[in-house]
Order: C-alpha cells, then structure tokens, then sequence
C-alpha cells in the first residue's frame, strides 16, 4: 500500500515555536514509517537540515520574504507593482516541485505560509490541516482579512495549539467547534538537562546565592520583558529583602530590542541586577540559573520555552493571556490578570520567598508536562487528526 | 522644531548659516526658508546594521564629506542634538569654536555614541541645556565643569495669548466626558502604548468616570501605533483612546481638554507639555527627565515612573474636585509664560553662544 504524502508548509525553519515543534512532528511521524513527507519554508534556516532527515525539504531562501533584495530594488525604483507576481511566481515553482500531496499540513496561520498555500493551491479533494499557534495579535493584526479567510475557508480541520487558541477560534472567529481538535504544543521532555545552578549562573553572571526569576524568547513587544522588570521593580519595594536578579535569555541585546529592555532596566534602577543572555541554541543549559520562570507575555498560544521550564522544574508565573494560564490553572504556577503588574509581583515573591513551594509547584509543572506536552504524546495527538483527516477525504 | 524655531529667534544679522541635516522631514522646507540646508544622510548604526550597509558606510562617508568639502572656515558649529555630533568628522576642519545643545537625557548619550563620538562631544568648547535635568546629566554624568553649560529654559511661541478652544467634537469627545489629552510624535520613547495602559487603569480604578482620552501627533492608522492599537484591543479600551493627527493648532486643541499627561518612558522635557500649559491645563507626567521645571510646585503632578496606576488616581483627584485642576493649570500657566518663552530662549541663545560673532552688513556699492 502506497503511504500517503503530507506536505507541511512552514513560514521558516528558524529555532522559534512552531518551526521546532514542526521539526519534533515531523521526527515523529517519519519514524512510524507510515508517511512519505514534504517540508517547504518560505524562509530558510538551521531547522532545515533537522527537517531534511526526515523529509524532501526545499525553502524559498534566507530573505523575510522571496527575493527580498530584487524586491526592495523594485520597491525603490518605483516597480512596486512587478514585486507581488515576482514572489507568487516564486512560491509556485517551489511548491510545485513537490509530488502530488494526499493532505497539506499548514504550520501556523500567518502571512507566508497562507502565501504557500495560495501558491500550491491543491485541488479540493486534497485536504487541508491548519495549525494554528497564534492568538489575537497573530490572528488579527498580523494577518490580513483575505489570507485569514482564504486559510479558515481552505482547511478542512483546524489543530489549536491550546485551549486558549481553541476558545479564541470558536468564540472570536466562529469556527464550529467540529471544524477543531485541540492538540497542546509539546517539547522534547528527554531532551531537557539544565546545567546545575552554580554552572548556570556562572554563565549568566548572576552570583551563585541570588534569587532569579526570568524567561526565554525573543525580547520583543509580544513577549513583553518591559513588564516582568517592571513586576521585579514593584516586588523590590514590597519585599525587598527578596531583591531578585532578572535574567531573559534570547535574542540580541544589541539588537533594537535588547536595547529597549536594558533601557527599561536603567530606568527602572535595575541595570546592576538584569543580565541578558543572547539566544542559544540550548536555553534549557540555562533553565539551571533561575529559580522562577516568569512569562509576562501580552499573548502567546503556548510557549514551548514554559514547557521546557515546567519539564525543568521550574514553578511559572505568567498573565491569562494564553494558554500557559491552562497549564498553570492544573498546578504548574500561578496566573494573574493582564495586566496586573502588582499581582504578577506578588506571585513571583511568594514562591521566591518560600522554597519549598516553589519546589513543590516545580515538581506538578515536570509532571504536567511529561505527561501531557511530550513529544511522544504531542505527535500521537497529531497523527490522529492527521490519520482521521486522511481517512474522511478517502485517501 | 526647536531648530526652526530657534533660527526663526535668533538675531542672524551679519551671519552665514548652513544647516547639516542628517534626515530630512517635514519641516523641510520652512528650515530652507531660514538657511541653506545639506541633508547628508544618517551614519550606520553599527550595532544592528546589516553586513552589506555597513560595508557601504565608508562610501557613504565620502559622498558625505564631499557634500560638506566647502565648509572649511566655520566660525560656530552648533550640534543641535548630542547624536548629530557625529556630523562633525565629515566637515573638511574643525570648526574654531563647537557648542552643543544637548536635549537628550542619559540613554540619549551615553548609551548611544560610541566612544569616538562621546569624546568629540565632550571636546565641546561650551553646551547649552534647556532644562535642569539635562545639565545635571552634564555634570553628573559626563563630567562636565557647571562653567561650561549654560542652561537656557525651552520655550514656546507665546502668541495667541488668548485661546479659542475647538469644539470636543473634532476629538470625538463628549462634553460630558472627562477629557485626557496627549501631544506627542507616537515614538515608544514617548509611552503611547502607555497611555492606553493609563487608560485601562483609569477606567478600572474609576469605573463611575466617562474618560475619553486622546493622544495628538498620529492618526488610528499609523503604523508606529501598531503596539499602542494593540494594547487597546487587548484591553477593551477601543471606546475611550483615539489616537488624533497632529494639528497645526496645537494649542487650541488641547484646550478642549481637562488634563495633559505625557507618560514619555523618557523624555528631557518635552515642548508640548508647554502648550499644554500655555492652554491652562493641568500637567501629569512621570518623574523623570525635566519636566518637573515646569510642573512642580503647583502646575500638576509627577509621579514616579512607571506607576500608572498613581497616574490615574490623580486623574480622578482632578476629575472629582475641579478646582484642583483648575488651579493647578493657572499655575503651569503662568509658568510657562513667565520661563518659556522662544523669544527668550533665542535671546539668551544669542548672548550666550553667538557673542562676538554678528558683524555690520556690508555697505552695497
């Protein structure tokens, strides 16, 4: 029997969120022997050769969008015009080297990979699962009103990353509750081994008996680092014997950024106490270094850097604002209100204050997420609506 | 707009400017009214730069200097900015004197110039600061002698002294609502998003409160409010923001409202918070940068940075006891009048760093 061919497509292969997790999924599947897989990214990156292991793997190239430098040298000389059907003709020659799919597998609604889909147009016996990682911000502002419609109009099931996408794509969009599976993102939990706290710590420059709170992901407006130091600063005034150490590991400090959030630190009297770390390609080695992982992000569907806390044991503490709130609302830390600087404070101190809480709460989060944001457990949950998807279009 | 407004007060008799841009805008042309202006172009940013624009830079260097290779007997050079300090290595020599009116605070110098050019700015032979906390950054900070910077108050046109406040409706606003205004370009230094934060709070803390709050200086559809237009839909504040073009009417258009705030993160001290004043209006800011010149004793209020829940609190002091805020605008009022006049700041401008320098016309024929 003829395996059946699936063909993700991706915005990048670069090591954020939903990329990684395309890269476990596609391990994963790979390894039942049960599919023959295709991997196109419209922006290239280190996750590409991970990918091509498992799959034929092609990209449109490095640039944010297909022949960036052509394009912007359009763009200036006033041909703005000829850029549109200069890039679609480029998606449709990539996309269309691939074999003939038995189901499109969309990894993230968002503006390039719903450009792959328009480009590979399959015929509409072949059916369509859409990933979705994204809450408001992603849904709303990021994607324009034609590409959203064309990517919920096109899929014939809809993989909500959380239950906080899953309530935002029934209750803000009106997708039928039949329409969606909720499939909670998920981590290699094996894979996680922090470096003990005094090598951890050593690395960050933070002294070995400091109390640190901190996170991981890029330092940008969406994940919001302004407002854990700012949590920190109100918690040094209520607690201030606790006077803990801030460390955000991602990203670029030198990068625009990295910039904001030092200056924020400056402003708020913390310079001395914030370290930030550029991205790694390990951040779990640096999970070691902190005693609480705080999430302050304005929205995030779910994080796989909580998740690789949680599989650290670390406590977590982040705003209901997504679908971490879920995970702590089952005893993995504790959720406040967005965007409740005092109550976020507050709960970071009581569990800096109190050891055995915080080992206590860390020690739910590990199991939590070994037992439900496993990979193995993760792929399983996809196959299934893969299989299911594959089995009602009658391939 | 404190460069045009400057050479607009200044006695420019018997003196040749060139203005040195290192971006244009849209005061252009009105500069171009007052001097010859060369617009030469930013300098790399090396920290972020892409490798193929920094390795540009060294042409963009020389396309500089050979726009600039003219100006070899400069009297005065004036570096309006610390960051456009970087300007002077591109001038064929040296001018014989160097001022620098510095505007920014800390992260405006020290965190932004490289070595070289923090240096060059020091050698400055004088500086002019325009509020207290600037020359106390001067000192403090950079190490430079109190004889060595003369601080000269910012200052506004004054004229129209009497107002004509525009009608709530050009801010879509009740009459009945309380009327929150802001003036600023939507930059993330200057805090619009926040503002948006300020008024979830208001609206939280004081739910009883109709509060309309409205920020001057960019329309809903610009593309810096991206973070701030966010934040209020994330919020549910969609009803109570609005986020207006600028005006060239400035002053009567915060004159419709019953309370300034400016939630700049940063900010030396910001000129609309002086036509909020001059619009009698009371003044609500964080306590950062130099803004307290005008504000403290009596003109509003600071609080420190970045409580916003304090902010609204006070909002709602002003809002339930009128007089309060009346009083308090009178008094930014008169204070503004009496400090911030750009007639005087030029005039003092002109004594202090263009002394010596004005020379009688030449007789024609």
């Amino acid at each position: 029997m003829t395996r059946p061919h699936v063909v993700f497509l991706g915005h990048g292969a670069e090591l954020t969120g939903p990329p990684i997790l395309l890269g476990h999924l596609v391990a994963g599947l790979a390894a039942t022997g049960g599919y023959d897989l295709t991997v196109i990214t419209a922006r290239s990156g280190p996750l590409l050769d991970q990918y091509a292991a498992s799959a034929r793997t092609s990209s449109l190239g490095p640039s944010r969008e297909p022949f960036g430098r052509t394009s912007a040298a359009l763009r200036r000389i006033g041909a703005e015009r000829t850029v549109a059907p200069l890039q679609d003709w480029s998606r449709r020659r990539l996309t269309r080297k691939a074999p003939p799919a038995d189901l499109v597998y969309v990894n993230g609604a968002t503006p390039p990979t719903a450009d792959l889909l328009r480009a590979l147009d399959p015929p509409r016996s072949t059916p369509v699962v859409l990933h979705v990682h994204e809450l408001d911000i992603g849904l709303r502002l990021n994607l324009d009103d034609d590409r959203r419609r064309m990517l919920f109009d096109r899929a014939d099931h809809v993989i909500a990353a959380s239950g906080a996408v899953a309530r935002l794509l029934v209750g803000g969009h009106g997708l039928a509750e039949d329409r969606l599976t909720t499939c909670p993102e998920f981590v290699d939990t094996a894979a996680i081994h922090p470096l003990a706290p005094e090598a951890a710590r050593a690395t960050a420059g933070i002294p070995v008996d400091a109390l640190v709170v901190g996170s991981v992901g890029l330092p940008d407006w969406r994940k919001d680092p302004d407002h854990l130091l700012r949590a920190v600063q109100h918690l040094r005034t209520i607690h201030p014997a606790l006077d803990p150490w801030v460390l955000w590991v991602g990203g670029e400090p030198a990068s625009a950024d990295g910039r904001r959030a030092a200056d924020e630190a400056r402003r708020l009297g913390l310079a001395d106490r914030f370290r930030h770390v550029a991205h790694q390609d390990r951040p779990d080695r640096l999970l070691g270094a902190l005693d609480v992982f705080a999430l302050p992000a304005r929205e995030d569907a779910l994080p796989l850097a909580a998740l690789e806390a949680g599989a650290a044991g670390l406590p977590i503490v982040c705003f209901r604002t997504g679908g971490v709130a879920d995970l702590c609302d089952l005893g993995a830390g504790t959720t406040v209100a967005y965007p409740d600087t005092a109550a976020f404070a507050g709960a970071v101190a009581a569990l800096l204050a109190n050891p055995a809480e915080r080992a206590r709460v860390g020690a739910a989060a590990q199991a939590l997420v070994r037992s439900q944001h496993d990979s193995a457990v993760g792929v399983a949950r996809i196959q299934a609506v893969v299989d299911a998807t594959l089995e009602a279009a009658g391939r | 707009m404190y460069l045009l407004e400057l050479l607009r007060g200044l006695d420019r008799s018997g003196l040749r400017f060139t203005v040195v841009l290192l971006r244009g805008g849209e005061l252009l042309g009105e500069l171009q009214d007052l001097a010859e202006v060369r617009v030469v172009g930013e300098p790399v940013d090396t920290a972020v730069a892409r490798p193929q624009r920094r390795a540009e830079e060294p042409a963009r260097v020389r396309a500089r200097r050979a726009q600039l290779a003219d100006l070899d007997d400069v009297d005065l050079a004036i570096v309006n900015t610390a960051w456009s300090i970087q300007a002077l290595p591109w001038l064929p020599e040296p001018p014989r004197r160097l001022v620098s009116v510095v505007h920014e605070l800390g992260a405006g110098v020290a965190g932004l110039l490289d070595r070289p050019a923090l240096a060059a700015l020091l050698a400055s032979d004088g500086f002019v600061a325009g509020c207290s906390a600037v020359a106390a950054m001067l000192e403090d900070d950079l190490g430079v002698a109190a004889h060595r910077i003369d601080l000269i108050p910012y200052g506004v046109a004054q004229r129209p002294v009497d107002l004509a406040p525009v009608d709530r409706t050009q801010l879509d606003a009740a009459d009945d609502a309380f009327l929150v205004v802001a003036a600023a370009v939507p930059d993330r230094r200057k805090g619009p998003d926040l503002f948006v934060h300020l008024a979830a709070a208001a609206r939280r803390r004081r739910p009883d409160i109709a509060w309309a709050f409205r920020w001057i200086g960019a329309a809903d559809d610009d593309p810096r409010l991206a973070d701030a237009l966010a934040d209020r839909a994330l919020l549910g504040a969609g009803d109570a923001v609005r986020f207006v073009p600028p005006t060239p009417d400035l002053r009567n258009v915060l004159a419709a409202g019953d309370a300034f705030v400016l939630p700049s993160r940063e900010d030396a001290f910001p000129l609309a918070a002086v036509e909020a004043a001059l619009a009698g209006l009371p003044l609500l800011c964080f306590a950062s940068g130099g803004i307290g010149d005008l504000v403290e004793p009596d003109g509003g209020a600071l609080v420190p940075y970045p409580d916003l829940d304090a902010m609204a609190d006070v909002l709602a002091v002003w809002h339930d006891v009128p007089a309060t805020r009346s009083s308090a605008g009178a008094a930014a009022r008169d204070r503004a009048r009496r400090n911030h006049d750009a007639a005087d700041h030029a005039r003092a401008f002109d004594a202090a760093v263009l002394r010596g320098l004005h020379r009688p016309p030449v007789p024609s024929g």
